[in-house]
């Protein structure tokens, strides 16, 4: 089982001078060239540089030097899906997740995998196995699960997340995503609910009140919305002549929101 | 990892002896998540046994306690949460048994400190570990050198950069190189900690499964201030007016549109505190054993992750990882190779941020704001050191192959960081100031390392004449450190005589040094001191120090009772003699005894070092000596501080001396209308409406008693220890006006009182 204790972290996009670390990874397993755990770091790097070919070698050169290595096998099964394969990918998936039936991110890719070929119910029944179990309480996976299930089912989304979410202490990343799906639902009411809780767990209040104005104008509350614009910008001001300074973006967002929300309370600003 | 949700593990623990019938400690106990009014009390005992865990604020009085059940993998971890403690309070405690067996604790030594109250500004000390999970006389060397320079204070808290524990992180090498390394920090400082690659060889930061999420029971949810992460791979903290954000470099998505990063941007915008500092495994910036322009995590960690960190005003990120020291200017925007960074754009202060260098780092704001600046510093050396690598990214000022910690100071709107080498000697520091705050020295060298000593090596006895100041010493030779014989690192020889099996007993030598700050300044007065095999050390004449000799008068011929090895410069604290320390010229004397008259080596050198906040530069920073004793409204003062209350809101202000400057100084406190346009300078002579002086009379250095006061109306102030207060009741009564409190010190019998600088009381409406 030690394969499992892999971490390959969760690189995705292509930064940085891959080329540079793919030398010095070669270099290295010219020492040793039998290396498993090399051919496997070199093959995600391939995968990063989105050279499929020189990756697959490397997964396949890795699964041949140690078989016990399944993650390997989880990992060309993910670079299929990023290069538009979800069959091979699938294929892979599917042979990984019977040497690992428990796997989170096996079932997650498996999930993926089908939501591109089109397989919903499968699809949804995939990202069922991912979030049980140690999956349960991964925010990660939820996050992708809501996404992928929202496409579809935006309100059922949002239910499983919420249980999910309330178990899990409530980690801002699924409030941030629930509060979103809220907005999209028109559900201004829970969101604000939200958003207003977000608000009174942090010490700096200043980037959800900021929020909480810009749901109410979503809302079409705009007298309100104005009302918490102006006391957001007096907060941003206030700061300011206490050396205490915010994010440009808090700024310009205060502005437009009181650009658009103008007059509605015979504001003279 | 939080107990109660521990079900699934794949990792065996060690320590486990079947059939034993005794209950014991096997490993701890050891501190979690302090907050101000809680902390998690953690140990493991077998066999297994329902456990028990008192507390109270005496040693002597444990009034409370709490049972836990075991639980863990192998249902052998005791974890207790204590809560409804009060802030900044030394708490005794002691764990055992439901039947009241006390397995360990009951004494001094099992004792904590609960965190001041969030965005206070008392000072306060992290101690920070990268890579130190070596096991070997490696960690033990840089945590004994930590030890001994400390003389004797804790940290408040410590960090852990991770890879804590080689090779796999495994549970039998975590007690090694963590629980068998630290017991004594363990049970009385709160340990925090980062995943490193060596801790992903036997747990998964996904799942949270394995030793170290087993071990370590972190924030999920907030517990201690911050926006809950959901995950103890990554979690952020409050301690007084800093915000701590640990990343996980490792196991979790490092991108910028990641968890991780979404809860990392959510979590900074949401803190109100002065500081943030971040820290992770993987260093940004690093050309030590690992490379930040070839290796993934290194590379993503600086280009994803760091611009969320700048532009939500991060002050000072700690990594380890490459087995070295490496720290960089205040910097800003560089996320590309090594080869992209521009000095220009780039560096916010290009300088080393040593006062006594290009001057400490300023930041004009306070809290956090977006791309001031930020120092990045690679503190991957506590363990081993590794050669690999040239060590020149440039955007660093320092580069050391030496193994040693990082001891971080927070004074209110003042940080300085030191670098501690594992022979007890400072490599490298820097000051960051925040909020318009002039920089100030607070530590300080008067003997540093590398001067030379003038040195009597003629075999004759000089009596007692030698040691005095006015000696005249111009005939005896000079010689850098190390001086000695016997030891290939000696610089400067000195002569042992003719006969080897008769050396002479007894080596002077003496060092004329400078003092450039006042004595006012200083309230840690530290000797530190590599000798073979004997030494008494004389400060302007008076005996100050001795080690390894007999009591009562040395003479020339008196040997060691011992011999000695040093493997450091052994640190003395001589804060006691501080009356004895003159401004300008002061004279050390230092005689070295060999252990007998065959003794094959001699070696010395000797360092003279303080801690305080220097007067003299600015006499504002008498806060730095005073703000961390000065509270208003039971927040307390540091640098730049100012509190808010609302009109008519009383005002109450209470003093603590440090029992070091009661040698030295009379202390008062001096309050003030106005406006804040008229409000600096300060008038000391009770020019405004409002005039306080209790003037504190010293007699004994641990226990003040007011000797005379100048009350007046509304103020009143209690007799008896420290801290002294006074209550004003009706405080501001003019929406507007503000009041300046402001602790001011005078050399004991002097009227000149120097002027902290004072809290700024703003009333709001
Ligand atoms: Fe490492």
């Amino acid at each position: 089982m030690f394969w499992l204790l892999l971490d390959l972290g969760a690189a995705t996009t292509p930064h940085g001078d891959v080329h540079r670390a793919i030398l010095a990874i070669t270099k290295k397993m010219a020492q040793r060239p039998n290396s498993a755990g090399l051919h496997l770091r070199r093959g995600e790097l391939h995968r990063i540089h989105r050279d499929w070919v020189n990756a697959e070698r490397d997964y396949r050169r890795a699964l041949k030097l140690d078989p016990s290595m399944q993650v390997a096998r989880r990992a060309l099964a993910r670079m299929f899906l990023q290069a538009g394969r979800p069959t091979d990918a699938e294929r892979e998936v599917r042979g990984f997740l019977i040497a690992a039936p428990g796997d989170a991110d096996g079932w997650a890719l498996l999930a993926r995998a089908l939501e591109t070929l089109g397989h919903r119910a499968d699809a949804t029944d995939a990202w069922r196995r991912a979030t049980t179990g140690t999956g349960g309480r991964r925010a990660d996976l939820w996050l992708q699960r809501t996404r992928a299930v929202a496409r579809s089912d935006a309100a059922a989304a949002l239910r499983d997340l919420d249980v999910a979410a309330a178990g899990m202490g409530r980690p801002v990343v699924l409030d941030l995503e629930a509060l979103a799906l809220e907005r999209s639902l028109s559900r201004f009411d829970d969101a604000l609910t939200r958003v207003r809780r977000l608000a009174s767990q942090a010490r700096r209040k200043a980037s959800w009140r900021l929020l909480e104005a810009e749901v109410l104008e979503q809302a079409g509350r705009t007298a309100d919305a104005n009302m918490v614009f102006r006391e957001v910008d007096r907060q941003l001001r206030e700061g300011l002549t206490r050396a205490r300074r915010v994010p440009k973006d808090w700024h310009t967002r205060t502005a437009s929101g009181l650009r658009r929300t103008h007059g509605t309370r015979g504001d003279t600003r | 990892m939080n107990l109660r949700t521990i079900c699934v593990g794949f990792t065996l623990l060690s320590g486990v002896l079947p059939g034993q019938s005794l209950p014991a400690i096997t490993r701890g106990p050891y501190l979690q998540i302090g907050t101000p009014t809680s902390i998690v009390v953690r140990w493991r005992a077998d066999p297994v046994q329902a456990g028990r865990v008192w507390w109270g604020t005496s040693s002597t009085s444990l009034a409370n306690h709490v049972d836990t059940t075991p639980g863990g993998f192998l249902g052998i971890e005791h974890s207790a949460q204590i809560t409804g403690l009060q802030p900044g309070t030394r708490y005794y405690y002691a764990v055992g048994l439901t039947d009241n067996t006390v397995l360990a604790g009951g004494d001094s030594d099992h004792s904590f400190v609960t965190q001041p109250p969030v965005g206070d500004h008392r000072p306060f000390r992290a101690w920070v570990l990268g890579d130190s999970g070596t096991a070997n006389v490696n960690a033990a060397a840089v945590r004994d050198a930590f030890h001994d320079w400390s003389l004797g204070r804790e940290p408040d808290l410590w960090l852990m950069l991770g890879d804590n524990a080689y090779l796999l992180g495994s549970d039998s090498e975590y007690q090694a190189a963590v629980f068998d390394m630290f017991p004594k920090t363990l049970r009385r400082s709160v340990l925090w900690t980062a995943f490193g690659n060596h801790d992903a060889g036997s747990a998964l930061a996904s799942t949270q499964l394995g030793v170290y999420f087993e071990l370590f029971e972190l924030p999920t949810m907030a517990e201690a201030g911050g926006m809950p992460s959901g995950t103890e791979a990554y979690y952020s903290f409050d301690h007084g007016n800093v915000h701590f954000v640990c990343l996980d470099s490792q196991g979790s998505d490092r991108t910028a549109t990641g968890p991780m990063a979404t809860w990392l941007q959510a979590d900074l915008q949401s803190t109100a505190q002065d500081w943030i500092v971040a820290y992770w495994h993987h260093p940004p910036y690093s050309k030590g054993s690992h490379d930040s322009d070839l290796e993934l995590e290194l590379v993503q960690m600086r280009q994803e992750i760091l611009p969320i960190l700048e532009t939500n005003g991060v002050d000072l990120v700690l990594c380890g990882h490459s087995h070295s020291y490496e720290r960089s200017v205040l910097l800003d925007g560089h996320y590309g190779d090594s080869t992209t960074f521009d000095p220009a754009t780039m560096a916010v202060d290009g300088g080393n941020g040593a006062i006594s260098g290009t001057g400490g780092y300023r930041k004009p704001s306070i809290g956090a704001a977006a791309n001031e600046g930020t120092v990045y510093v690679v503190n991957g050396a506590s363990g081993s050191v590794s050669g690999f690598g040239l060590l020149n990214h440039p955007v660093m000022v320092t580069n050391l192959v030496e193994m040693g910690s990082v001891v971080l100071d927070v004074n209110g709107l003042q940080m300085d960081l030191r670098y501690l080498d594992r022979y007890g000697g400072i490599r490298d520091g820097f000051t960051l100031a925040k909020g318009g705050v002039t920089p100030i020295r607070t530590h300080g060298a008067f003997i540093a390392g590398g001067a030379p000593w003038k040195f009597d090596d003629t075999g004759t006895d000089l009596g007692t004449v030698w040691r005095d100041p006015l000696y005249d010493d111009s005939t005896w030779p000079a010689g850098n450190p190390v001086l000695g014989f016997g030891e290939p690192y000696v610089t400067t020889p000195v002569s042992f005589g003719p006969d080897p099996s008769n050396v002479y007993p007894t080596t002077y030598f003496r060092r004329a040094f400078s003092v450039d700050v006042s004595p006012l300044s200083i309230t840690k007065l530290r000797l530190s001191v590599g000798y073979n095999d004997a030494y008494v050390a004389y400060l302007n004449g008076q005996e100050i120090a001795r080690r390894n000799l007999p009591a009562g008068s040395v003479a020339y011929s008196t040997l060691a009772v011992a011999p000695n090895e040093p493997t450091r410069y052994e640190a003395f604290d001589i804060t006691s003699a501080l009356p004895l320390l003159l401004q300008g010229g002061n004279l050390l004397a230092v005689e070295v005894h060999q252990d007998g008259p065959g003794s094959d080596d001699l070696v010395f050198d000797a360092l003279i070092t303080w801690e305080g906040a220097d007067i003299l530069t600015d006499p504002a920073c008498a806060t730095g000596i005073l703000g961390n004793v000065l509270t208003v409204n039971g927040s307390a003062g540091g640098i730049g501080r100012s509190v808010e209350v609302t009109a008519g809101q009383n005002i109450s202000a209470a003093i603590q001396i440090p029992g070091s400057l009661g040698l030295v100084a009379d202390f008062a406190l001096f309050g003030r209308f106005g406006h804040s346009s008229s409000m600096t300078p300060f008038p000391l002579s009770g020019g405004g409406a409002l005039c306080f002086t209790p003037i504190f009379g010293i007699a004994d250095p641990s226990f003040f008693t007011i000797a005379a006061s100048v009350p007046v109306p509304g103020t009143v102030f209690p007799t008896g220890p420290a801290p002294w207060s006074f209550v004003y009741p009706g405080g501001i009564p003019v929406p507007g006006l503000e009041v300046l409190i402001q602790p001011a010190i005078a050399p004991l019998g002097s009227t000149s009182w120097l002027s902290g600088n004072a809290i700024r009381i703003v009333s709001v409406l």
